[in-house]
């Protein structure tokens, strides 16, 4: 079995208009996928109805093979980790701790933390580069570090699917190419599925593995090697033209 | 954890020595053999053993309670709100107690049984948490919770300015008004054992809420992926607050800026996490409270000087060096 998402025909409502139609989201182990589309289009929205933030009118979401609407939130949380937009901490925690947060759903609440959980920790540190940050607050930390600290939360947590919001929003083009590197490498080296909403189409197109492109609430699966086929939708939906990049992938060059 | 072990400790004996101390200075002051041996004789005409067990003992516990109260409740509301600026008046419960009191004080309850005023706080206290919970209950948002608040504090100080405003008595009014400043004079232990289960069972509450608090540090949609379940966070800080800040005002009135300002100096020492600041918030209230008592007993002023003025006077200040300082280290 390699569905790590397998989600079909979602409905649903936000403060009395339908933004998801008919939607669907498919995620296999190591791939990952971005959630494309203009501004309003349910991207969101269509995270946070998998992530059951948003309720669904209809529809059915299988995590990791199992209907999620039979699920406890708290079992839900060992399968899927979620990463909001804007990297928002209200403390200015340290980053061991924050990390150590992705572990605190494996235990009974008031549970010290084991060996294993350290561990994991340590290796999540590690797979972002943050081990000599480990006792920095996160309000000493540039943006770039801060979303690779998020992201090792995220991992700490092993949970198999990582859902994550504009991750390199308001990013340097260096930390952009180095978040996109790393979201890459989990899927290959860790079995994992990553979903992200991205706007940045030129990495979308170099980084990801397929696209779902959301427009209206409804959704179109374009796998990588479709993608030359589908740019017409592409500039269609977005209002754009784009253009192929010398280095791969698609880029916006001016109005449709 | 093992890291705040040493802050814990450090405070919990500062708590003692301060116990101690607060029980030697007063109008007399006693010595440390004096204050043994009144704090074991049993003999009813001993001069320490009235002025230990019967005049400072109870008004000292009472003390040490209503600050722990306030402290825990304070951190506990803010790592809820995630908003640094809330305290337990912010609810209303504290302005609902007071209510309740000042009713008993004008409808002559007062005059029936030093009992009622403090049961009348309890009661309005108790009547304010479950008017937040039915109200909050619907709307899940922060912003919703820190307004049904508001609304419900200015409504209970409204009524309460009404039933002063409508006093014919000047005595009642009097007292009604000393009552709101906040004071631990003339408690008695029968006092202390009315509102200790209330503080109790409030505290272990917002102790319970203690790892939700601290995932939420990441927002609600984090922690609600996490496994959070962000209604029973609610209720718990909600009611535990509502519960022990009810109970505080009952037994001393409006002691203000505790619950505001002793979550700001622990944060820094626990990393601003908001579970690690629960208890040594705690410890500091009750030290708050304590050597406010102690000042107020000092200080040779020709009224004595009530409780809730002097930490609002000491807290008013504090809080905004507090502010100035720790905004400019956040950013």
């Amino acid at each position: 079995m390699t569905g790590l998402i397998h989600a079909t025909g979602l409905h649903a409502e936000l403060g009395g208009s339908l933004v998801l139609k008919n939607a669907d989201l498919l995620l296999d182990q190591g791939q990952f996928l971005a959630v494309i589309g203009p501004n309003g289009a349910g991207k969101s929205s269509l995270l946070r109805a998998v992530l059951r933030l948003l309720p669904i009118q209809s529809g059915r979401i299988e995590i990791c093979g199992q209907d999620v609407s039979g699920l406890a939130p708290q079992k839900l949380s060992h399968f899927l980790s979620y990463i909001p937009q804007g990297h928002i901490a209200h403390w200015p925690l340290d980053v061991e701790t924050l990390v150590a947060l992705g572990r605190r759903q494996k235990h009974h609440v008031f549970e010290k933390l084991r060996d294993e959980d350290h561990d994991a920790i340590e290796k999540a540190l590690r797979a972002v580069g943050l081990q000599a940050f480990r006792k920095r607050p996160l309000s000493t930390l540039s943006g770039g570090e801060k979303a690779r600290a998020f992201i090792a939360r995220a991992l700490a947590s092993q949970a198999r699917i990582l859902m994550v919001d504009e991750p390199v929003a308001a990013l340097d083009p260096r930390h952009q190419l180095q978040v996109m590197g790393l979201l890459k490498d989990l899927c290959s080296d860790h079995d994992i599925g990553v979903v992200s909403v991205l706007h940045e189409l030129h990495l979308a197109t170099r980084y990801c593995d397929a696209f779902l492109l959301v427009n209206e609430g409804m959704t179109q699966l374009i796998g990588y090697g479709e993608l030359p086929s589908n740019v017409d939708t592409i500039e269609r939906v977005f209002g754009i033209k784009v253009q192929n990049l010398p280095q791969g992938g698609y880029g916006a060059v001016g109005f449709r | 954890m093992k890291r705040d072990l040493e802050l814990n400790t450090l405070l919990l004996l500062l708590l003692l020595v301060s116990l101690l101390l607060s029980l030697m200075i007063g109008q007399a002051d006693i010595n440390l053999s004096q204050l043994f041996s009144g704090l074991f004789s049993g003999r009813d005409d001993d001069p320490y053993r009235i002025i230990v067990q019967d005049i400072r003992l109870p008004r000292i516990i009472t003390g040490v309670l209503v600050g722990g109260t306030l402290g825990l409740s304070g951190a506990a509301l803010q790592g809820l709100l995630r908003n640094p600026l809330a305290d337990p008046g912010v609810i209303g419960v504290s302005a609902s107690a007071g209510l309740g009191a000042v009713l008993a004080i004008q409808y002559g309850l007062a005059a029936l049984s030093a009992f009622f005023v403090p049961a009348m706080a309890m009661l309005g206290a108790c009547l304010c948490t479950i008017a937040l919970v039915l109200l909050a209950r619907r709307d899940s948002s922060v912003l919703t919770l820190i307004l049904i608040g508001v609304g419900l504090n200015a409504l209970a100080g409204a009524l309460t300015s009404l039933a002063i405003n409508f006093s014919q008595n000047p005595f009642a009014l009097s007292e009604m008004v000393l009552w709101l400043l906040g004071a631990l004079t003339n408690r008695s232990l029968t006092d202390v054992l009315l509102a200790l289960p209330f503080m109790v069972i409030g505290g272990a509450f917002l102790f319970a809420a203690g790892p939700a608090l601290r995932l939420l540090t990441l927002g609600e949609d984090v922690a609600q992926v996490s496994g959070v379940n962000l209604k029973l966070t609610r209720l718990l800080c909600i009611i535990g607050s509502g519960l022990s800040v009810g109970a505080a005002v009952a037994v001393a009135g409006m002691v203000g800026f505790v619950g505001l300002i002793v979550p700001h100096i622990i944060r820094p020492w626990v990393g601003f996490d908001p579970q690690r600041l629960l208890f040594p918030s705690m410890i500091s209230g009750a030290l708050l409270v304590l050597w406010a008592d102690i000042l107020v007993r000092l200080l040779p002023t020709t009224a004595e000087l009530k409780l809730g003025v002097v930490t609002a006077l000491i807290g008013g200040p504090f809080f905004l060096y507090l502010v100035v300082k720790t905004r400019r280290g956040m950013r």
